[in-house]
């Protein structure tokens, strides 16, 4: 249970600036709840409010944070110095009116919601300058809404799914988690009945899809990294001339550094053979496969076929 | 003593204080906390107010006059420090609540600013939304919108140049974040991407150009790239391509059934597609691998060939 990590001073100050007039708020409240609200183990919650009930501008008893921690429970006194948090920072602010505007352009959101009259008080707090200058750009596609309420009643929905790497639609069971957003693509995660694991669907390749009136209620993991959830995985090795980097800006990296004549050398995760002959292909004499051994060959070898394709017509 | 310890009480003494207080009356009210000899009990000072600045505790500095003339004075003014009331409803609390849950910006934050504001209702369930939005963000965007809000230049380095730039708005796009605005270096406007720049950005000069009336980025900004003209003339703005009909539907989906040109009876498609940017259009193509085929401008379909043929090692 014990959590052995130095935690920076930054981040435990920051913690207890907000902690003590949130247990002010409530007087009393169970160190579980506590920790569990701030993301803290019970045991990090203690140290720091033992630590915090004996400051004050001097030692005297009467000038301390008046709280303490009574086996489950904590207990706040006098209020003495923290009544309110602290200001929000800037890039707290920023965060919270950049996940307000965007959750606002959401598919199913009133724009006239209680999102907008809270940025409206912001705005009149902070300035209206600040909560504005930028714009996050959310295009659902049509049909996302109705796939995002089905996950929401934790629907088992049958689907057609078309994967590129064989180019082959299939009949899926899912039951479903959620849809997100990332980079350029919606994505539905859920747990392949069929395959008897988690997988996550690129909502352009689902041909298309029925609920087919069950439900689930097995709990929703948290989302875990790209290729997690992969059978069979490579790591592979390129070497890339660095001004074509962008190619793989969308996908994630292993590890990226550069190295002599302009070249950069990159791991990445691979999961079908299929996926790194698009990649080779599109890098084209711009990148060449360092290791595995036995892929090295695989991007001149599609350039071939495709190549082929081009000669007969 | 832990340095947390010395920051908490030297912050509660700074609230606390009814004027500005030295350095050596501080050292006196905290005696016992501060090393012995006075230039290590001053670093170790400096250090403490380094970690409370750094959090965003706004710590007043004058130089005082009088019996202390020339000394400077601290303190922390409590309106200054707290925590303004937004007074929002209930609903609305619950409102951002969901929104901080749905949109992951891959940083705490939100989160710690959402423990702030929902102070009194405060609920420890994060919310089961079934909607996300992954829009990672770091510490270089909150500067460059507090730039925007300032009319502030920025300076950073972007592909080995240091750049200036007055930022106009900021544009998240298929999950990248870009930055536009006045580039002082090339005088004109500049679209830059926030991730790729290297390093810090700082924030620097008020700025002198006038922006543009109710700017938007959205506008500067053509929504597929391959409709962003780059430095390859093919001789034309559309290209003819033939997509296998394992491959129909995405590209179907992609650009509706206006696009398609023919149908042949193998199910496969010809279709219209932009290629004004030809990198990006080839970049989408050979995402089909030998599944699809640029048949039209001809200039382009050599292009790809070329291309190829390098790629195969035949050149």
């Amino acid at each position: 249970m014990k959590r052995q990590a130095n935690r920076p001073i930054n981040v435990r100050l920051r913690r207890l600036l907000v902690m003590l007039p949130w247990l002010q708020e409530r007087g009393t409240v169970s160190t579980h709840e506590m920790a569990a609200h701030f993301g803290v183990t019970v045991d990090e919650l203690v140290a720091d409010l033992t630590l915090a009930s004996l400051c004050g501008v001097s030692q005297d008893p009467r000038d301390l944070i008046d709280l303490y921690v009574d086996g489950d429970e904590i207990h706040f006194g006098l209020p003495k110095y923290f009544d309110r948090p602290l200001r929000l920072t800037a890039p707290e602010a920023f965060s919270l009116v950049v996940s307000a505007a965007a959750a606002r352009s959401l598919p199913g959101s009133d724009p006239d919601g209680a999102l907008s009259s809270a940025i409206d008080k912001i705005a009149r707090v902070i300035g209206a300058e600040n909560v504005s200058g930028f714009d996050v750009e959310l295009e659902a596609p049509d049909g996302i809404d109705e796939l995002r309420d089905a996950a929401r009643r934790r629907a088992v929905i049958e689907m057609e799914y078309w994967s590129p790497e064989t180019a082959i639609t299939s009949a899926r069971t899912v039951s479903l988690f959620e849809v997100f957003v990332e980079g350029a693509h919606w994505y539905v995660r859920g747990f392949d009945l069929g395959r008897d694991a988690e997988r996550t669907f690129r909502f352009d390749r689902i041909e298309s899809w029925t609920d087919s009136g069950r439900a689930d209620s097995r709990p929703i993991s948290p989302r875990r990294a790209w290729f997690e959830d992969a059978d069979d995985v490579q790591d592979v090795s390129l070497l890339i001339d660095a001004g074509w980097l962008w190619v793989l800006d969308q996908y994630p990296l292993i590890e990226s550094a550069p190295i002599d004549d302009g070249q950069v050398r990159v791991r990445l995760v691979v999961t079908s053979e299929r996926w790194l002959e698009r990649l080779m292909v599109r890098l084209g004499p711009h990148a060449a496969i360092e290791s595995p051994d036995y892929l090295r060959g695989l991007g001149a070898d599609a350039a071939r076929r495709v190549l082929a394709r081009y000669e007969r017509t | 003593m832990h340095q947390l310890e010395r920051v908490t009480n030297l912050l509660t003494l700074l609230l606390s204080a009814r004027r500005h207080i030295t350095f050596e009356e501080i050292r006196h009210e905290l005696r016992g906390q501060y090393p012995d000899g006075k230039e290590a009990a001053r670093a170790a000072f400096e250090r403490d107010k380094a970690v409370l600045r750094d959090e965003g505790v706004p710590i007043d500095q004058v130089t005082l006059s009088g019996q202390q003339a020339g000394q400077t004075g601290y303190r922390v003014l409590r309106s200054a420090y707290e925590m303004e009331d937004f007074g929002l409803t209930p609903e609305e609390t619950a409102a951002l609540r969901v929104a901080v849950g749905t949109i992951r910006l891959g940083t705490n934050w939100a989160r710690e600013a959402l423990w702030k504001v929902d102070l009194a209702l405060g609920s420890n369930e994060s919310e089961s939304t079934s909607i996300a939005v992954e829009l990672p963000i770091d510490e270089r965007l909150p500067l460059i919108h507090r730039a925007i809000a300032e009319r502030r230049c920025v300076t950073f380095t972007y592909r080995s140049l240091q750049r200036r730039l007055e930022p106009w708005g900021m544009l998240a796009r298929d999950g990248w974040w870009y930055v536009i605005g006045h580039d002082l270096g090339h005088g004109e406007r500049r679209t830059y991407r926030v991730d790729r720049i290297d390093g810090s950005v700082k924030v620097a000069d008020p700025a002198t150009a006038p922006m543009p009336v109710d700017f938007d980025p959205r506008s500067v900004f053509p929504s597929d790239p391959k409709l962003l003209p780059d430095a390859i003339d093919v001789g034309a703005e559309d290209a003819l391509v033939r997509v296998d009909a394992s491959d129909a539907s995405v590209v179907l989906y992609q650009y509706g059934e206006e696009a398609v040109v023919k149908r042949h009876g193998d199910g496969s498609i010809d279709v219209r597609v932009p290629c004004s940017n030809v990198q990006a259009f080839v970049n989408w193509l050979l995402g089909f691998v030998e599944r699809a085929e640029v048949l039209e401008p001809e200039p382009l379909r050599q292009l790809v060939i070329d291309w190829l043929a390098e790629a195969s090692g035949a050149s």
